[in-house]
């Protein structure tokens, strides 16, 4: 039996005046990807040839459904996968185009489309915590669902990323290079490869993901979104109908692709049982060793001035909200001038109109936030009100919190502990200086050591034969490099 | 969700239409470039008969004629697919009788390696005796009912027509027995013939399937799938409804008393046999 080659094809796409990269993969090697481990539990896992790199076990069977996920492993295990990375990432910071970058990466996925996008994402895990110590433990993503709530139906983008590296990899002399020398267009960058929801798996680019978050610089990241689901709208009838793929940030109506594309994207299966899927299952069965570097504090402390995933979701899914708005809800209105504000439930407008002043504007925010707090009638949404409120730091909260702790207000009740908590902790909030925490890094090593040959079968010993699984991706490697050279 | 390994199937008719057959349901006509595509949820009904697909979604329905699949094997792979994509759900299918078990059972489960597995083909022969065994294992014990209620009969008329007498009880006793072996004999054939009747399509299609089966038996279920789309990860588990029946040729493991899969004895040497009969024992006990 021939092997067959991966095909990967680029075309750019208009779509409403706008241009979109989408690659085609044909015969994909299928080496990076997410395969069902065990239907009866919802468990999948994202793997990495034959290496478990993050394990999902909840929420996969369902749209409306946050996922759960937990680290497990590292992506660039590989020779030829962490080669395929190392080289896109360099020819990106070389100012090369996606295109011709991507090339060789995308060989390594399963068959299908793929659009691909250079968008600012925030190294965090949608919480305020550093994106590289926060899935130590199995942690519900909020709003991972496929489709979110506030949201709905509109394109969004997914900024919040889910490492694939272990934080006992994690090696603080990197990130001065890494803040040198890992930029594209002025900017820090890495590439990632979109997961559910806002979240995407950073394949490439920690340390520079580390030196933006010290620096307080934007991160951008050259996202791999693949085109899977339909997207689906409703006639004049009443009937629903297939008009194109989608991702999280693409709508692509099926007329702007090729025959070739559409049967690429048509084909395509949503899951792949890759056929090292018995070494994955294997690796899944035996508990990961805890490494014992731990990430500095600080990290996560430079991670607080990014949004978190609720006011990501309410930035992208509230399209406006003015002043005469925010006056009807503080009425206690749902709706202004008979147009519905943010939602027809109270709870979620006064909510999501939270969220949404966080992102845009801290004082509008605080204004909100305080006449909310101070109206009797709207005690309904005071916990979570107050929760969001003690999420900054603030001298007019502060005193609003000290009202509250002093008062004994029947009504504050509910309140009371988070006002204490903040009252007694504001005192003591101490900002980190990112310039001293940055010079403090250590310099990177010099000359660096040629790296021994891991094969991807894990064996080191280079005088053992090459196993089948590991010729075959040679050869296909070797192909592809043969094609890109003719051509 | 099972046979996840299965890649999307592509067919083209006479005409040039494409029919993709993947995680949805897709149809490309030629020189129009918007493809009528289905989520498997919005599809109403399946008919799958020896080799034509008919699928209806929306207001239309597609056939896919034999002719638009490249062999039997991408017709066995998107018959796979379609029946796992649906099955779980309340699209109406129709789907012939066939010595395979119904891939809408099939689950997500990696086969131990402690199972026994055999790769062969189906005897017609054996299915003809096996089913032959299992209509007269079902159906036997009525044998003595019908001998006994028509000797009984026989010898009521013989009374009512000649009578008992001493010069005539021997003929009519002989009389009686023969009219109830009579019965029974006629009985059987009609039972044999039902049976060949009911189950003929099934023989056939083992008779026309020329594709290599492989078996795998373990304690948490059982796969009998063809070649061509089998996987080491999907299984019918068995369930409370199982059971099993051993024929000199097969054993059959059937659900609500129906033939579920037909495992064939000769594929397996005596070790392998005594472990299935205890992995059979042991996944339908208690049921």
């Amino acid at each position: 039996m021939s092997e067959k080659i991966p095909q990967v094809v680029c075309e750019h796409i208009n779509i409403d005046d706008s241009e979109v990269l989408v690659f085609s993969v044909k015969d994909g090697l299928a080496k990076i990807g997410i395969c069902r481990m065990n239907s009866e539990y919802d468990k999948y896992c994202l793997y990495s040839h034959d290496a478990p790199v993050m394990v999902i076990s909840g929420g996969m069977d369902d749209d409306d459904t946050d996922k759960v996920i937990s680290e497990y492993g590292s992506a660039s295990g590989g020779s030829i996968i962490s080669e395929s990375i190392d080289g896109a990432y360099d020819k990106l910071a070389a100012g090369g185009s996606p295109e011709y970058a991507l090339e060789q990466f995308m060989r390594l996925l399963p068959d299908g489309l793929y659009a691909v996008t250079y968008v600012e994402t925030y190294p965090t895990a949608g919480e305020s915590m550093f994106f590289w110590s926060g899935y130590g433990v199995s942690k519900q993503l909020r709003n991972s669902s496929r489709n979110i709530r506030v949201i709905g139906d509109k394109a969004y983008s997914a900024p919040f990323l889910i490492p694939t590296e272990k934080p006992s990899a994690y090696d603080p002399s990197l990130i001065k290079k890494a803040s040198a020398e890992g930029l594209r267009n002025g900017y820090l960058f890495g590439i990632s490869l979109h997961f559910s929801g806002l979240y995407s798996v950073l394949l490439k680019g920690h340390y520079a993901a580390c030196a933006a978050a010290i620096e307080g610089k934007p991160f951008y990241t050259v996202q791999i979104q693949p085109l899977r689901e339909i997207w689906k709208i409703t006639d004049e009838n009443g009937e629903k109908k297939s008009i194109g793929f989608s991702s999280a940030s693409f709508r692509v109506p099926f007329e702007s692709l090729t025959k070739e594309q559409l049967r690429i994207g048509l084909t395509s299966r949503k899951y792949v049982t890759p056929d090292t899927y018995d070494a994955i299952k294997q690796k899944l069965g035996v508990v990961p060793k805890s490494g014992q570097k731990r990430l500095p504090k600080q990290l996560d402390a430079f991670s607080e001035r990014y949004p978190d995933a609720d006011m990501v979701a309410c930035a992208q899914g509230v399209d406006e909200l003015t002043k005469p708005m925010l006056d009807a809800l503080l009425t206690g209105q749902t709706e202004l001038d008979g147009k519905v504000i943010i939602s027809e439930n109270y709870y979620n407008s006064v909510t999501a109109a939270c969220n949404y002043l966080r992102y845009h504007s801290k004082d509008e925010f605080i204004d909100f936030a305080l006449n909310v707090m101070r109206n009797p009638e709207l005690s309904a949404t005071y916990t979570y009100v107050a929760s969001c409120l003690a999420k900054v730091h603030d001298e007019r909260i502060n005193q609003f919190f000290a009202e509250v702790k002093n008062s004994g207000d029947a009504g504050y009740s509910k309140i009371i502990g988070t006002a204490r908590s903040y009252v007694d902790n504001y005192d003591k909030y101490v900002e980190v200086s990112s310039e001293d925490f940055f010079n403090s890094l250590p310099e990177p090593k010099k000359g660096s050591e040629r790296k021994e040959i891991i094969h991807l079968t894990g064996n080191t010993k280079n005088s053992d034969p090459l196993s089948d699984e590991t010729t075959k991706m040679m050869a296909a490697h070797l192909a592809s490099m043969m094609d890109a050279k003719k051509e | 969700m099972a046979f996840e390994h299965l890649c999307g199937q592509v067919m083209t008719d006479s005409n040039g239409t494409t029919y993709i057959i993947s995680d949805t349901f897709s149809v490309i006509y030629p020189g129009d470039a918007h493809p009528d595509v289905y989520e498997w949820c919005d599809v109403a009904s399946v008919r799958i008969d020896k080799g034509n697909i008919a699928i209806t979604a929306g207001k239309q329905t597609y056939h896919i004629p034999d002719r638009a699949f490249s062999g039997r094997s991408q017709f066995t792979a998107a018959k796979t697919i379609i029946l796992s994509e649906i099955s779980g759900s309340n699209t109406e299918c129709d789907t012939p009788v066939e010595i395979f078990p119904d891939k809408r059972f099939f689950s997500n489960y990696d086969i131990p390696d402690s199972a026994v597995f055999a790769k062969g083909e189906y005897n017609p022969k054996e299915i003809r005796s096996s089913l032959l065994s299992l209509v007269i294992g079902k159906v036997g014990k009525f044998l003595w009912c019908i001998a006994l209620a028509t000797g009984v009969l026989a010898a009521v008329l013989f009374q009512m027509l000649i009578g008992f007498a001493e010069d005539t009880w021997w003929y009519l006793a002989m009389g009686t027995f023969f009219c109830a072996v009579g019965a029974v004999v006629i009985a059987y054939l009609i039972m044999v013939a039902v049976a060949k009747l009911k189950y003929s399509a099934m023989i056939k299609s083992c008779t026309d399937s020329d594709e290599t089966v492989t078996f795998a038996i373990c304690p948490a279920g059982i796969s009998a799938a063809e070649d061509s789309v089998y996987s080491p990860h999907e299984i019918i588990r068995f369930g409370m409804n199982d059971n099993y029946i051993e024929t000199s040729s097969m054993f059959i493991v059937t659900r609500r008393k129906a033939p579920l899969v037909w495992i064939p004895k000769a594929l397996f040497n005596g070790d392998a046999l005594d472990k299935i009969e205890q992995y059979l024992a042991l996944g339908t006990q208690d049921k």
